[in-house]
C-alpha cells in the first residue's frame, strides 16, 4: 500500500509493479495562493489523518512520526501530499475534488524524481535511460515507426515478443537475423521494452514499431548502395525516425545529403553517429560521413560524467548522448551485452526522437531536429563536442 | 554473380527537376546495368565499366554520380562499437 512513510525504493518497486511509471501513485495537492494554512488544513481534514510540516517546528519533517497520516501538508508552499487512503469516498476522480474544494488549485499525480547528475545507473535502469530523463517521460513512441539500419536484430529475443516489428535485409545472401550484435543492442536502446522480465530498463520507445533494416552484414560491412536501399525502404514505409549507428571516415558525401535532405520533405529525420576515431585529449578526429552531411543529425557520446568520451569524433555535432558502458539487448542466448560508442549514443536519440514526434504531430522531420536540440541539457563543453548538449526526453 | 572486369557498383543521384523514367533511359543508352531506382531518395543503384564514369557525370540529368564504397564497423566483441 502506498502511504506516506514508504520509502522511495519500495515506491518504486510497487510503481513497477502495478505499470503506473513514472507516477508514485501518490497525488501532489495545490492551493490557490493566499489560501490561509487553516483553510488548507480545513480542506485536508475531510480526508483522513492528516500531518503537517508545522509539527515539526520548523524543523525537517520526521516521516517515521507520522503514522497513518493520509495527508502531509507543507504550508509554506501551499501544497500537500495525498495518498491513495485519503482519496474521499464517492469522488470519482480528482478532478472533482477540484471542483468541490475552492481553496485547491489542482492535484496532479507525484512524479518520481531522480538525480541528473553525475549520471549513474539504478538497479531499475541504466544510467543513459536515467540521465536522459526517460523514466519522467509520459510518451512511448506509440503510433511512430523508427527505422535502426544496422545488423539486423535478433527476431526470437524474448523481450521483444509481441512487438510490431517489420524487416528487410539489404545484405545480398544474409537474413534479417543479427550474428553480429551491434543492430540488436541498437534496437534494444532505441525500441526496447519499459520492463524487461531479467534486466533493468535499458529501452526508450518502447511501444514504437520497430523497422529492423539490415544493411551491415554479420560481420560489419556494407555498402553505401545497400544502406541508400535501407533508406529508401523507411521512408517508402512511413518511418518518421532513422537511426544510422555506422559511417566512415569519408568527407561529406553528395547522395547522403540528398538522401538526407529528401527524408526530411517526407517528415523524416535521420539520426547518424558521429564516429569513434578520436582519442581525447590528444586528438579529435571530424565528424564521418554520413554524420557530417548537413541534413543528417549528427551524435557525439558522453560518459557516464557527462563528458565527451574519449573516441567521440568532433565537429558537426547536433546532440550527445550517452554512449560509454551502455547495457542493452543482444543476440540470444547471450541476451544482454554491454557497449560503447557512438553507435551506442545514436539510438538514445532516435528512441527520444520516437517520444517527442508521438507527443505532437507537428514534430517530423526539421521540426523534429530542433525540438530535439531545444530540449538538450546544455552542458559545459564546445558544440563540436556536444551539440546542444545531453537528449532529453519529452 | 560475381561483377565483372572492370565494373563498379554506381550511384546515380538525380538532378531536381529529372525523373527516374528519364533517368532509367538514359542509363540504358549508356549501356549501365541498373539494379535498383531508389524512388524515394531521387537515386538509381547501377553498375558500369569505371571508364564510363567521366561520360556519366556530364549528364545533366544526374546532380552527382558516385562509386559505391564500403562501410565498415567494428567487429563483434571490440570494446569501441
Amino acid at each position: 500500500m502506498t502511504s506516506l512513510t514508504t520509502g522511495p525504493d519500495e515506491l518504486y518497486a510497487a510503481a513497477v509493479a502495478a505499470g503506473q511509471l513514472p507516477y508514485t501513485g501518490r497525488q501532489i495537492i495545490t492551493f490557490n495562493e493566499g489560501t490561509k494554512a487553516k483553510d488548507m488544513a480545513s480542506a485536508l481534514s475531510d480526508l483522513g489523518p492528516m500531518a503537517a510540516a508545522s509539527d515539526w517546528d520548523g524543523s525537517d519533517v520526521d516521516m517515521d512520526q507520522i503514522g497513518d497520516a493520509a495527508t502531509l501538508l507543507f504550508e509554506q508552499t501551499g501544497t500537500a501530499i495525498l495518498t491513495p487512503a485519503g482519496m474521499p469516498i464517492g469522488v470519482a476522480s480528482t478532478e472533482a475534488m477540484v471542483s468541490q474544494t475552492p481553496t485547491i488549485r489542482s492535484i496532479d499525480p507525484e512524479l518520481f524524481a531522480f538525480p541528473s547528475t553525475p549520471a549513474a545507473a539504478a538497479p531499475y535502469a541504466t544510467w543513459g535511460i536515467v540521465a536522459t530523463g526517460v523514466l519522467n517521460s509520459q510518451y512511448s513512441g506509440q503510433g511512430i515507426k523508427v527505422a535502426v539500419l544496422d545488423t539486423g536484430m535478433d527476431l526470437n529475443h524474448p523481450d521483444f515478443a509481441g512487438r510490431m516489428i517489420t524487416h528487410s535485409s539489404f545484405v545480398p545472401g544474409q537474413q534479417v537475423q543479427d550474428l553480429h550484435g551491434h543492430g540488436t543492442h541498437c534496437i534494444g536502446t532505441s525500441c526496447g521494452p519499459r520492463t524487461p522480465a531479467k534486466a533493468p530498463r535499458y529501452g526508450i520507445a518502447h511501444n514504437a514499431h520497430i523497422f529492423a533494416g539490415k544493411v551491415l552484414s554479420n560481420s560489419g560491412t556494407g555498402s553505401t548502395g545497400g544502406i541508400l536501399a535501407g533508406i529508401n525502404w523507411a521512408i517508402a514505409n512511413g518511418c518518421q525516425v532513422i537511426s544510422m549507428s555506422l559511417g566512415s571516415k569519408a568527407p561529406p558525401q553528395p547522395y547522403y545529403e540528398q538522401a538526407a535532405q529528401r527524408a526530411l520533405a517526407a517528415g523524416c529525420l535521420i539520426i547518424a553517429a558521429s564516429g569513434n576515431d578520436s582519442n581525447r585529449p590528444s586528438y579529435i578526429y571530424p565528424t564521418g560521413a554520413p554524420a557530417n552531411s548537413p541534413s543528417m543529425f549528427a551524435v557525439a557520446a558522453l560518459d557516464p560524467n557527462l563528458n565527451p568520451a574519449v573516441f567521440s569524433n568532433g565537429g558537426k555535432i547536433e546532440i550527445a548522448a550517452p554512449g560509454v558502458d551502455v547495457f542493452s539487448a543482444a543476440p540470444m542466448p547471450r541476451q544482454y551485452a554491454t557497449m560503447s560508442g557512438t553507435s551506442m549514443a545514436t539510438p538514445h536519440v532516435a528512441g527520444i526522437a520516437a517520444l517527442i514526434a508521438e507527443s505532437d504531430a507537428t514534430y517530423r522531420g526539421a521540426a523534429l531536429a530542433t525540438r530535439l536540440q531545444a530540449l538538450a541539457r546544455a552542458l559545459p563543453h564546445p558544440a563540436s563536442d556536444v551539440g546542444a548538449g545531453l537528449v532529453q526526453a519529452p | 554473380m560475381p561483377p565483372k572486369a572492370n565494373h563498379v557498383n554506381l550511384i546515380f543521384s538525380l538532378a531536381p527537376d529529372a525523373s527516374i523514367e528519364q533517368a532509367i533511359q538514359a542509363l540504358s543508352l549508356a549501356k549501365v546495368k541498373i539494379d535498383q531506382p531508389l524512388g524515394e531518395i531521387g537515386m538509381i543503384l547501377g553498375s558500369g565499366r569505371l571508364s564510363q564514369l567521366d561520360k556519366l557525370r556530364k549528364l545533366a540529368i544526374f546532380q552527382s554520380v558516385e562509386v559505391d564504397s564500403p562501410v565498415q564497423i567494428a567487429p563483434p566483441g571490440d570494446p569501441i562499437q
